[in-house]
């Protein structure tokens, strides 16, 4: 692709060509209207997932410079090169993806809050803005709107004033109205350096962040839904100020702005010399409406989680919580327990005996992974998979997503001997790495326990799964008889893992719904 | 040139855009300033006063899709005072200022569409753009004109695309088929779509047929022709090929035009239907029918389909076209 076609090309449809769709063999007339001219379209017509396509494509080519592809996918056998001391790298031999692109184009499809990492002056909020035009916002809207963190700013800074003449006048608090800022009504929010923003803000914005609203003296004004964008230079919750947890927290995608490819040099130079902006010419075919916009969310959450790719993410998922010296009580076992207490984790660890702390991958990290973190998981593979082209989300699509929503929300323990172990040192750094091989190995210990193939814990939630209508004493003494043989025979195993710990709850849970039902059936006799 | 108040405007408002497009696009291929500035000013401009006529609103995206348009078709030099491509000026010139409402509907895709048809259409293209003024007068909306123009690529020149041609006729309203046809007095698009797949040559709506001699195609290379050596004829799978040893090419012939194209060589000789012969004296016989061709005696070889007998003379490169037509034919 020329230069000159660069920056306002539209990539041509489709963005990913797949064998079920070959190529016209015949002559039709279709073919008429093909030509010099990119098939052109005016909104109307073309899907959503391939407009984002379109976006993501645009954007890569014309927009941002970034030559990377580090969210890889395969359709058959990739080549892999080693260089010096075990430096690999991988041939995608599928469409791969820039995550510095891609996961700010799923944040707007999904609406959710996305972090911006990396030095000064690499793109954060280059990106941000592009993403604010596509939502349909002009250039001069968007800078206007954003929220520049700095020490001095106050919450009235960030939400609204209240307006001076009802500030003399009003007789109540009720009657006091407020110039709310325009940013609080807008569908992408952006906030730069909010690792900038004073502790009193940053709570103000948290409550927009979590519950989309905003409050200056008991005047609430409600946010429609917004796909948020916020950068910091590091993502370790330093900055001028320290990020509260609960804003941290609601961060749901962390992406690292990648460094600048020398190589690449002269495409820098073209656009200086030419006085090339791309964000000034954003083709109007990719620019999404509000009601796109709603629709392009519904598709998403419209996408299937198959049972065998959900039940890797929840085995995935039960590694991490369980922590044996935590508690005598079974259920209060769990690392957040350990938090809660203030005792020194490294206190604890050290009585944890008897597992293989090189093999347990629960015992790479400080905590597990909350509620908020596995929805929001699975609101980004769903949409990853969209992205796609799919209606269905693949393992693939959950290998590739996981690390950019754990990014900040799994803790690592860096003491762990597992990082110890083989080339794993690396790992303390490299968190996106750290979290793939993690759910590589969580992978194969599925595969390696069968768990497609024979997992008790299923059978006995699909038969309660149908109901209790209709089940007998005698049946309900025969499942709770069931359940309590599979948990002797896990009592005479080895050691006790994470993934069995949430097996065992959930049988007790089984069990106790299976107690209630018999006491239930005895009265009404 | 009238007053082009609202073309000025709109640039205006899109200033910062258009002046970062031409950057852009000057950053790899030199574009003549003057040369866009002749296109914009003669052909964009026409278009934008015509659309703020029929319908202002639609004005900025009009003229956002035909400044981009124009700057690749300039900037390649497809299109322009000194365009490859002198139809793609035509058509604009003629189907922006006649169709506005089209245009506005739609801009990027009737844009694209159009511009791309053109450059097919070869020496057939200022038939098509006349038809297609015709055409937007009578379609009900941008979808029906540019179904049309799809059906008028095929009867202007295109002969390939006859069967998915013949196949989207069918939908369209009487009216229109009749411009995307050629046929006037046409009154029932169906039967007339049944007599054109089965009497590729005859016109639909005239009473009479007869064989005769309607056409001729290919040449020499040294000519502008396709044939180094005067080529041999088969018949395969229905279809009737010419190669000379070098090129092997489908014949798609009928009353709106013939082609010779390219295709794969022949894994073996298919026999010439027995409806259709060819004997020593020029006497040619298709069907039911069949007329002395004096111009085709003393043949070197003739094959024949169910609808065309092709026939190659001595030391000729060129392919004789014989079918049941309504008139003189030849």
């Amino acid at each position: 692709m020329s230069a000159a076609d660069r920056f306002s090309k539209v990539p041509e449809s489709p963005t990913h060509p797949r064998p079920d769709s070959p190529r016209k063999r015949t002559f039709d007339v279709a073919d008429l209207y093909r030509g010099p001219l990119d098939q052109a379209s005016d909104g109307a017509r073309v899907a959503l997932d391939e407009k984002l396509r379109q976006a993501y494509f645009w954007m890569v080519n014309q927009a941002i410079i970034s030559p990377y592809y580090d969210v890889e996918y395969n359709d058959g056998p990739a080549k892999r090169f080693t260089f010096g001391t075990g430096a690999g790298l991988t041939l995608p031999s599928g469409q791969s993806y820039s995550s510095f692109v891609l996961l700010p184009l799923l944040n707007l499809a999904v609406r959710r809050r996305c972090l911006l990492v990396g030095g000064p002056g690499r793109g954060k909020t280059a990106s941000a803005v592009l993403m604010g035009l596509l939502a349909g916002y002009d250039i001069s809207e968007i800078r206007r709107a954003i929220q520049h963190g700095q020490p001095q700013m106050t919450v009235t800074d960030l939400l609204g004033n209240p307006l001076p003449k009802d500030l003399v006048s009003a007789d109540s608090i009720d009657d006091i109205r407020i110039s709310w800022r325009r940013w609080l009504s807008m569908r992408v929010k952006i906030i730069d350096e909010y690792n900038r923003i004073p502790t009193r803000t940053q709570s103000a914005l948290l409550t927009v962040m979590a519950d989309n609203y905003a409050e200056v003296l008991d005047q609430i004004y409600e946010c429609p839904a917004a796909a948020w964008y916020l950068t910091a230079n590091d993502d370790a919750g330093g900055g001028t100020y320290q990020v509260i947890e609960a804003l941290r927290d609601r961060i749901d995608v962390v992406v690292k702005a990648p460094h600048f490819s020398p190589r690449f040099l002269g495409d820098l130079l073209a656009r200086i010399e030419a006085g090339v902006r791309p964000e000034a010419v954003v083709p109007p075919q990719i620019v999404f409406t509000p009601e796109q916009l709603d629709q392009v969310e519904a598709e998403v959450l419209d996408v299937v989680v198959p049972q065998a790719v959900r039940r890797r993410l929840e085995f995935f998922a039960s590694q991490f919580e369980f922590c044996d010296p935590a508690a005598s009580q079974f259920e209060y076992k769990t690392k957040d327990t350990v938090k809660l207490s203030g005792v020194a984790w490294h206190l604890v660890t050290a009585s944890d005996t008897g597992r293989d702390r090189v093999k347990d991958i629960g015992s790479t990290s400080r905590n597990g992974l909350s509620v908020r973190s596995l929805m929001t998981i699975l609101v980004f593979v769903k949409a990853m998979a969209w992205f796609r082209g799919q209606r269905e989300v693949s393992l693939d699509d959950l290998r590739q997503i996981l690390p950019f929503v754990l990014h900040d929300k799994l803790v690592p323990d860096h003491d762990s001997p597992f990082f110890d172990a083989d080339d794993n040192g690396v790992l303390r750094i490299d968190r996106v790495g750290w979290i793939r091989r993690l759910f590589d190995l969580s992978c194969d210990e599925y595969d390696r326990l069968l768990l497609d193939v024979e997992d008790p814990v299923a059978e006995l939630q699909a038969a309660f799964a149908r109901g209790l209508e209709g089940v007998s004493e005698a049946d309900a003494r025969q499942r709770l008889v069931a359940i309590e043989n599979q948990l002797t025979e896990w009592s005479r195993g080895g050691k006790l893992y994470g993934h069995l710990y949430d097996d065992i709850l959930k049988l007790k849970y089984l069990h106790q719904r299976y107690t209630n039902y018999l006491a239930w059936l005895q009265w009404a006799q | 040139m009238g007053t082009v108040r609202a073309f000025h405007e709109a640039l205006a408002r899109g200033r910062e855009r258009y002046n970062s497009l031409f950057a852009q696009a000057a950053v790899a291929r030199p574009i003549d300033p003057a040369a866009l500035t002749h296109h914009l000013t003669t052909l964009v401009a026409p278009a934008i006063e015509a659309v703020h006529r029929v319908r202002p609103p639609a004005v900025d995206a009009v003229l956002d899709a035909l400044f981009e348009a124009s700057l690749e078709l300039v900037g390649r030099g497809l299109a322009g005072s000194e365009g490859r491509i002198p139809a793609i000026d035509a058509a604009w010139r003629t189907l922006w200022v006649a169709h506005p409402g089209h245009l506005a509907a739609a801009p990027r895709r009737v844009i694209t569409a159009i511009s791309n048809a053109v450059t097919h259409l070869g020496d057939g293209a200022d038939a098509w753009v006349a038809a297609m003024e015709r055409a937007g007068h009578v379609a009900d909306g941008v979808e029906r004109w540019l179904e049309a123009g799809q059906v008028l690529g095929w009867t202007c020149g295109l002969a390939e695309l006859r069967t998915s041609a013949l196949a989207l006729c069918r939908s369209l309203p009487e009216p229109l088929a009749a411009v995307a046809l050629h046929l006037p007095d046409l009154v029932d698009v169906d039967a007339a779509c049944d007599a054109l797949t089965v009497q590729p040559w005859r016109s639909p709506t005239v009473a009479g047929a007869r064989l005769g001699h309607v056409g001729r195609i290919g040449a020499f290379v040294g000519l502008g022709g396709a044939f180094r050596e005067p080529p041999d004829l088969l018949v395969r799978g229905g279809w009737i090929l010419a190669t000379d040893g070098h090129v092997t090419l489908t014949l798609h012939a009928d009353r709106y035009g013939a082609r010779l194209l390219p295709s794969e060589p022949p894994e073996r000789t298919a026999t010439p239907e027995p409806c259709a012969r060819m004997t020593e004296d020029g006497r040619a016989s298709l069907g039911n029918h069949s007329a002395v061709l004096p111009e085709l005696q003393g043949y070197r070889r003739a094959v024949g389909t169910s609808t065309t007998l092709a026939v190659v003379l001595p030391h000729s490169h060129a392919i004789h076209l014989v079918g049941v037509t309504e008139s003189d034919g030849g």
